[in-house]
């Protein structure tokens, strides 16, 4: 028979090994969950274009009623990925690149692309890109390429939503 | 039989106080994280990396897909200047001098971290960084005012794209309750 401090030790360690699993698992799987939802906006490694976020439509948590969203859900394991955007005439716009922790692992905006179109191959360790090509290494096979691009007033969405559809997200075969 | 029962509710204290301590552990590492100027609170740990599971785990709870500081900085705010907790039946004033930042916004969301729903898409105003902050809230908003929902509370964020190095150490708007 356990003594009381070994009932208690015991308790404690199945207290500190439910902590940790569970601190290890929180970022994934609220990832998994967002990327599941953004799963709806368009498929695996394609660039899906969403309206402006309203009261009953919204992509991200708490999204931004002036951001219009475009989002790549990207899969790695057949190959690296080519995310480009070409400059889009709007008073802000940005590429950001979340890995499945959640990470931000590349941000650039358009006074970093200046004026010129951003073209980046996401890639795991191991896999090989094209020459002259720029290279984002991801820690995982899954993540979120997200192009935020600013819509000052709710009239001008149409005009910038054409813009930003030239926007791509490819498997580089 | 009296063995097992005693394992399995060891087990069960166990699995409670580890999620216990999980949740406790969260919401003390997100006031760690935050810094507070007037009723705003921010935090330059959104959407980065960080070398601790914990670390890992605040930040996916409070800043998912959320931009790192250099490019965009987030203030919440759920209470006005003066503390009091934001009142959708109320109209409130945000009101402060020009964000060291390319782009600022003030949008409203309700306690569910949804935009509050109106006919007129009445969720935000925003401005180049140039421009000084100015924004007004209240249940029957005016042209260019934001909708909130009478006898809900909300919260606001301030979102500041494109931030200075200046924008922390100045000063941020006012958030004045005109009436009830």
């Amino acid at each position: 028979m356990l003594s009381r401090i070994g009932w208690i030790a015991f308790v404690a360690g199945v207290a500190m090994i439910v902590y940790w699993t569970a601190i290890a698992a929180i970022p994934g799987t609220i990832m998994q969950l967002a990327l599941g939802r953004l799963e709806q906006n368009a498929g695996i490694n394609t660039m899906g274009h969403a309206p402006l976020s309203t009261a009953d439509r919204r992509i991200i948590v708490r999204p931004s009623p002036d951001l219009a969203y475009s989002t790549c859900l990207f899969d790695l394991s057949d190959g690296p990925v080519e995310i480009s955007v070409d400059p889009i005439d709007a008073p802000y716009w940005s590429l950001s690149v979340y890995d499945e922790q959640t990470n931000a692992v590349f941000v650039r905006n358009d006074r970093e692309a200046g004026e010129r179109p951003v073209r980046i191959v996401l890639m795991r360790a191991g896999q090989t890109a094209p020459d002259g090509l720029e290279t984002v290494r991801v820690s995982s096979n899954r993540g979120l390429a997200l192009v935020r691009t600013l819509v000052p007033e709710r009239d001008a969405f149409e005009a910038i939503d054409a813009d930003r559809r030239s926007a791509r997200c490819t498997l580089l075969q | 039989m009296r063995l097992a029962l005693r394992i399995l509710f060891a087990l069960v204290l166990g699995i409670a106080i580890g999620l216990g301590v999980t949740w406790l552990s969260l919401r003390a590492g997100i006031s760690a994280f935050e810094e507070r100027i007037g009723p705003w609170i921010t935090s330059q740990e959104f959407g980065s990396a960080e070398a601790s599971d914990r670390s890992r785990a605040i930040v996916a709870v409070r800043g998912l897909m959320a931009l790192p500081a250099s490019e965009a900085i987030y203030f919440n705010a759920a209470t006005d200047s003066e503390g009091r907790a934001l009142d959708g039946g109320c109209r409130y004033r945000i009101a402060g001098p020009p964000l060291a930042a390319r782009w600022w916004s003030v949008t409203a969301y309700g306690a569910d971290a949804h935009l509050i729903s109106n006919p007129d898409h009445a969720y935000s105003a925003g401005g180049d960084g140039a421009e000084a902050v100015l924004a007004q809230t209240g249940p029957e908003p005016g042209l260019g005012e934001i909708a909130t929902r009478d006898g809900a509370p909300f919260e606001l964020t301030l979102r500041a794209y494109g931030p200075g190095d200046g924008l922390l150490d100045g000063t941020l708007p006012e958030i004045e309750r005109l009436s009830c």
